[in-house]
């Protein structure tokens, strides 16, 4: 199956939020459709984690070199979705052309998803006791449209397509502002980031020298998501290993009488 | 030990328990999300529409379901279409809580914020009654005040038709006229943020100053083209009091902080260096400007020109054309000719002619330029020298693919007309006007009024009383509303004594906010017409629910910061809420009630009989040739029409050229200095400084708690108005980046004892009672003499809108409330952030 | 024939519940800590919920039962650990699980029981079961303190969870390991006193301490 990806290029985008905005609203327009609220109810209530996409702001420097740099926190669509594998109520689905979706009504809010991310991604409501994070508009993309945020960016800065595309047109960017600005540019996400991430099917364009800032840290790592992903499994060995051994004593033991 | 259980229930449970396999174990509830399908979006209703978050009516489209506005697009049949986060937040504006419900009758004091309900009969009556009295006695005297109204192609001939001339616009708290004559100069009339494009996608490089076309964001077209222009790699600079992080956030730009107010040294220093290294466009200047014209060096006036009459075929009228012919010095034949006879005129150099001295403009603008040098410029903006010139550097290196952009909001200290001047030498100097990759003027659409055309009424209008007699020779007299209350001040021409306010906030949006209410009581009625609460509200007698843009038909609208010709439609989508009415009923209701019933039936029967319509048909009748493609079905299907870019910039100059030497300022200078005019050195056609009015007053040095208050735009935000700040969606985001807060640079809040993320009480030195709380940012992205708050977060000074309006944010400061009932010398601006802050802990 | 005690009633109590809630942790945990291959045991606590919230799926509404039920049982736990770990730590002096004698003649010892069926050479605990004791003490606290952490997560940062989540799985795969080992070494025929001195009397026969756990009856000698 062909599979779809996001890009997000940092050069382009005028930090207006417009995508931020969208997302809550298309949200919200999702609650009404599905009949949980009529749109006035809806448009009244506080839900900042409905907008899945958001801005951090962080500055760094001193005067008058000071600079802030804006992260724009979304999921990343991991290929190998650490979440999707920790959630013990199995609501978080990888659909077959990579986008990670978490199914609201399947969540128990227990937040393994934001223990397992090494970005930060989910979005915990004490309110109504569920995560939230982006899941591509996964229903407008079944449909034939593209995301609400890619829709609502004014600088085209958001970019969605097949995989194929989005990796071209990263591409063309990062190397054309190479050119203009002169300085290094970077397409995270386009190969493995981490043996607990692999790729990520949104990938971000950027100076190569900001992206740490940005929380995109080279390997993505978080030294305890892998740990445990290794304890996970040599604990099973080990039990298997002991269970064995039992077994084994077990057998051993039969027909055996103590001395004395 | 004996579990209590009666018997019934455990028979249940045991039960339940034993045939427990055999209930279906699935998923007991279906999943809340579903994908949208055909039918969902079958349904939905695709509305055009002009948004009006902000003033610029970037055409949208609603989405409509179920009666309901549930999402906005951008409109995807422009080149260049979108629309920003206020926008798409339109939804939670339309069904806000907070909206004018019903007309409202004021019960307590101007101020008080006591209101009761009357109908939208008695409300009318109430307003006819006093205006039918004024248009007996002084018709003038009603002064109406529009802010992208509900009511255009309605209003503007009703009001001429009552008599009045007094329909002004704000531009002077925004454009007007430090911008508009600064940049006007040139061109020989005013050019306003609405006539000149920067060609971002093409340019190779570009200084922004005082401009943050991401903050001050105008989707349509300048925020789309600046993105473009971001893609394709543009470098920028940015000389501003605070980083704009919607401009310049990213690889290959720089920040260079500014002291407030001083930015005409900047660009003087600039213009100074371009000089200096020759790096200026020479044969531009020759032949596309007046650079070349000889002048007496003492006088400033053009050696023996003459001016020319002729009469030209405009259309179907005759008009008489004015053209002024000017001697310049032609090195081949080594003496004075006319331009046109010249084959090598000079562009610098002094010469004898029949015994006088005569030098050429350009060498009086050199003259001029010399002391502006960029350590000169270094001490006054703190900019340093060697920045100063990396940039002059730049510019010429990549010109004409350059800007000095030539900015919006510009009246904000009272030196606004020599800043924008200096920016328009820098750009002429570089020759980058109505050229690819630099600065193009944007082409104007003419449709038909809605109504037959009505004329101006000959009565006094007051701003052109002020402009022609009170010595502020460049008021544009169809923006200064700051004027009808200096007016009201002065009693000069006139006292008005009703003010119709259609949408404008003149409280809250005017420098100088509580000066301005104590000059009221000389009004006999204010109505406000909004669909929010507001400052200008509170003081209302009479309150008018507005509708907000989806719930109206409107005229076709052509005024957009376009590249290229457009024409937008704004179609109904949805009903009005409650009592909600849009203006141009309104406007018909008084033009029954107030207009004889002939006059009523010339101008108004055939829109009341055809509606929008007739009013649109009107609109574009027998302009199919001139606008090719232009019908009402496209435009109700589309949204939209556009035509070919344009770069050309029209010039009204004397000298039919760009007068790099303007004409038009050194008329007025003469006349100023022959008065003995104190500002009159703000007139002069060659480069100079002029001081804003606080650095005049503290000799350039703050003391330790004083600063001054600078704001800006935030594409989360749009002025005062209700729709953007009192959002409950876009108040989410402003939560998570505080978007509230007031900047302060971090070595002058420790000297304060100021921590971040304190409340804080802000005042102006002149007048300590008046003050606001705002909570604190301490940040290094801010200038050490400067606070930097997005415009119009907060109630400010007047809290009692907190009260209408529930989701405003608990502090927030708006500059107008702090400022002066002060004008800009010559031009009218409302310099509202030239006047001393202070601030210390709540 | 003369009884010593080898576990006072508070020991034998402790023990009891605490075997009680490993059951509980162990049931309601593995379809967190392997959801895939669990799942199926949250049916068990969904069904009889369901009676009263219809509304949810076996999967939202078991594993919020679930959860319910390993809190509980770790208050519980934490509840009764208290006051028997301030017990203990008054009696330190009479701890039987310090080490005696080297690694390896501990081990020798071990295998000789264990392997050649022959009474060996222990103090009251062998090197296993001393070695069992001091990792469940261990594992316990870790336990308890990462349980709380995750249980509380609020008021924590999600790279405090990140590390809580870690030992608190490191704590479960140590207890998967030894347990059933211990459990099987507590139902083994080798083992039939001990059994009986924790379950029914709380004592070994005096014999029995003689021939197999020499190293204590020379300890308990010396005392009196």
């Amino acid at each position: 199956m062909t599979r779809v990806s996001m890009l997000y290029d940092m050069q382009a985008c005028v930090r207006c939020f417009a995508c931020s905005v969208q997302c809550g609203i298309e949200n919200r327009a999702r609650l009404a459709r599905d009949g949980r609220g009529n749109t006035e109810k809806v448009l009244a209530d506080r839900r900042p984690e409905l907008r899945y996409i958001f801005p951090i702001l962080r500055v760094g420097g001193t005067f008058p070199t000071a600079m802030p740099v804006t992260e724009l926190r979304h999921c990343m669509h991991c290929e190998n979705a650490p979440c999707a594998r920790r959630c013990p109520a199995a609501a978080i689905e990888v659909k077959p052309y990579g986008v990670v979706v978490l199914h609201e009504e399947k969540c128990i809010g227990c937040r393994a998803c934001l223990e397992a991310c090494p970005f930060d991604v989910p979005n915990f409501n004490a309110k109504f006791g569920k995560t939230y994070k982006c899941f591509m508009c996964y229903d407008r993309i079944e449909a034939g449209l593209s995301p609400a945020c890619v829709e609502a960016c004014l600088a085209k800065a958001l970019y969605f397509g097949t995989r194929e595309e989005v990796l071209e047109e990263a591409y063309r960017r990062a190397e054309n502002y190479e050119k203009h600005l002169g300085e290094k540019f970077q397409v995270y996400g386009a190969e493995k980031v981490s043996d607990a991430t692999g790729y990520l099917h949104w990938v971000t364009v950027g100076p190569a020298a900001y992206l740490e800032d940005y929380a995109l840290r080279p390997g993505a790592e978080r030294g305890q998501i892998e740990a445990l992903d290794a304890v996970r499994t040599i604990g099973w060995v080990l039990f298997g290993a002991s269970a064995a051994g039992i077994i084994g004593h077990f057998l051993y033991s039969l027909g055996k009488e103590e001395q004395e | 030990m004996e579990a209590k259980i009666s018997r019934r229930k455990f028979l249940k449970l045991s039960g339940v328990a034993a045939f427990s396999p055999f209930i279906r174990l699935g998923d007991v509830v279906s999943p809340r999300t579903k994908a949208p399908t055909p039918t969902d979006f079958g349904v939905e209703k695709r509305v055009p529409l002009r948004c009006r978050m902000c003033a610029q009516q970037c055409p949208a489209i609603g989405i409509v379901k179920d009666g309901k506005l549930i999402k906005m697009e951008a409109n995807p049949h422009l080149p260049y279409s979108g629309i920003c986060g206020r926008s798409r937040s339109t939804p939670a504006a339309v069904y806000n809580p907070d909206r004018l419900k019903y007309p409202l009758l004021r019960v307590g004091k101007r101020g008080e914020g006591k209101f009761k309900r009357i109908s939208w009969e008695e409300a009318l009556d109430r307003i006819a009654k006093v205006l039918k009295k004024y248009r007996k006695e002084a018709p003038e005297k009603v002064v109406y005040l529009p802010r992208f109204t509900s009511a255009a192609g309605i209003d503007k001939p009703f009001w001429h038709l009552y008599g009045t001339p007094n329909i002004i616009s704000y531009a002077d708290t925004c454009h007007s006229a430090g911008h508009d004559w600064g940049l006007g100069g040139y061109f020989g009339r005013p050019i306003s943020p609405g006539a000149v494009w920067m060609d971002y996608p093409n340019a190779k490089f570009g200084v922004l100053a005082m401009r943050n076309p991401g903050g001050g964001l105008c989707v349509y077209q300048f925020g789309t083209f600046f993105a473009e222009g971001k893609r394709n790699g543009l470098r920028l600079v940015s000389v501003d009091v605070r980083f704009p992080n919607e401009s310049i956030e990213g690889a290959g730009h720089r920040w260079l902080p500014i002291r407030p107010g001083t930015d005409p040294a900047f660009h003087l220093a600039l213009a100074h260096v371009i000089v200096k290294k020759k790096g200026y466009d020479e044969a531009y200047l020759i032949e596309k400007t007046n650079a070349c014209m000889l002048i007496d060096p003492e006088t400033l006036e053009p050696f023996k020109a003459v001016i020319e009459e002729k009469e030209e075929k405009k259309g179907d009228k005759t008009v008489k054309k004015r053209t002024m012919r000017y001697l310049v010095w032609d090195e081949a034949q080594g003496k004075a000719v006319f331009k046109s006879q010249a084959s090598k005129p000079a562009l610098l150099g002094e010469f004898e002619i029949e015994g006088k001295k005569v030098i050429t403009a350009f060498e009086a603008i050199s003259r001029a330029l010399e002391r502006y040098t960029p350590q000169w410029a270094e001490k006054i903006t703190t900019v340093p020298a060697k920045e100063i010139e990396a940039i002059a550097e730049e510019l010429i290196k990549n010109k004409p693919q350059v800007f000095v952009d030539t900015g919006w909001y510009s009246e904000r200290y009272a030196n606004s007309l020599r800043q924008f001047h200096a920016i328009g030498l820098v750009n002429t100097l570089l020759g980058c006007w109505e050229k690819k990759g630099g600065i193009g003027g944007i082409p104007k659409v003419k449709l038909h009024g809605v109504l037959p055309k009505v004329k101006k009424p000959k009565r006094i209008q007051i701003t052109k009383y002020y402009q022609k007699k009170e010595g502020y020779p460049f008021i544009i007299p169809k923006a200064g509303r700051r004027f009808v209350f200096e007016a009201l001040r002065t009693g000069k021409p006139y006292e008005p004594k009703v003010i119709f306010a259609m949408g404008q906030n003149f409280i809250g949006g005017s420098a100088g906010s509580v000066e301005l209410i104590k000059l009221l009581d000389k009004v006999e009625l204010i109505v406000c017409m909004t669909p929010f609460m507001d400052e200008s509200c509170l003081y209302a007698d009479i309150i008018l629910p507005d509708t907000m843009f989806p719930e109206r038909n409107e005229a076709l609208h052509v005024k957009f910061k376009q590249s290229f010709p457009t024409v937008a439609m704004n179609m109904k989508a949805v009903e009005p809420p409650f009592e909600a009415r849009p203006g141009d009923w309104v406007m018909v209701e008084l033009a029954k009630r107030v207009l004889f019933s002939e006059e009523f039936e010339k101008y108004f029967g055939d829109f009341v009989r055809g509606g929008w319509e007739y009013g649109w048909r009107k609109q574009l009748e027998g302009l199919d040739e001139k606008y090719p493609g232009i019908t009402l079905e496209r435009l109700k299907k589309e949204g939209v029409w556009y035509g070919k870019q344009n770069y050309k910039i029209k010039k009204k100059t004397l000298t039919h050229e760009i007068e790099i030497f303007s004409l038009t300022f050194l008329e007025t200078y003469k006349k100023f200095k022959e008065k003995g005019y104190p500002f009159a050195e703000y007139a002069n056609p060659l480069p100079s400084w002029a001081p804003p009015f606080w650095w005049e007053e503290k000799k350039g040095q703050l003391a330790e708690d004083e600063f001054i208050l600078t704001t800006g735009f935030s594409p989360l935000n749009s002025f005062t108005g209700g729709q953007t700040r009192n959002n409950p969606l876009l108040r989410e985001i402003w939560d998570q980046i505080g978007l509230d807060r007031l900047w302060i640079h971090p070595e002058r809040a420790q000297k304060l004892g100021i921590q971040d993320g304190d409340v804080v009480e802000v005042f102006p030195a002149h007048n300590p009672e008046i003050r606001a709380t705002a909570r604190v940012w301490i940040t290094p992205l801010v200038h050490p003499d400067a606070l930097f708050t997005y415009y119009g977060v907060g109630a400010g000074v007047f809290s009692q809108l907190k009260k209408f309006l529930v989701f405003l944010p608990e502090h927030g400061v708006n500059m107008n409330h702090f400022s002066k009932l002060h004008f800009a010398p010559l031009q009218g601006g409302h310099a509202t952030q030239d006047v001393i802050i202070k601030i210390r802990r709540a | 024939m003369q009884e010593i005690q080898t576990f006072n009633r508070f020991q034998r109590t402790f023990h009891m519940h605490y075997l009680h809630f490993m059951f509980v942790f162990f049931l309601t945990g593995l379809p967190q800590v392997a959801p895939h291959a669990f799942r199926w045991l949250l049916y068990f606590f969904w069904i009889p919920f369901t009676w009263f919230s219809p509304e949810t799926t076996y999967l939202s509404g078991g594993m919020k039962v679930a959860m319910v039920f390993h809190r509980l049982a770790g208050l519980g736990l934490i509840v009764y650990a208290i006051p028997f770990a301030l017990r203990e730590i008054k009696n330190m002096a009479s701890w039987q699980i310090w080490p005696e004698g080297g690694m390896a003649e501990g081990i020798r010892e071990l295998l000789k029981h264990y392997i050649g069926f022959k009474p060996a050479n222990f103090g009251k605990y062998n090197i296993g079961q001393k070695f069992l004791a001091w990792t469940t003490i261990v594992t316990t606290a870790i336990m308890i303190v990462t349980g709380c952490i995750l249980m509380f997560k609020d008021a924590f940062e999600p790279n405090t969870w990140r590390w809580a989540r870690f030992f608190h799985d490191v704590g479960f795969f140590i207890f998967l390991v030894i347990l059933p080992i211990h459990i099987y070494m507590a139902l083994h025929p080798l083992n039939r006193k001990g059994y009986r001195a924790m379950f029914e009397t709380g004592t070994f026969p005096e014999e029995y301490v003689k021939t197999h756990h020499p190293k204590w009856w020379g300890k308990l000698q010396r005392k009196l």
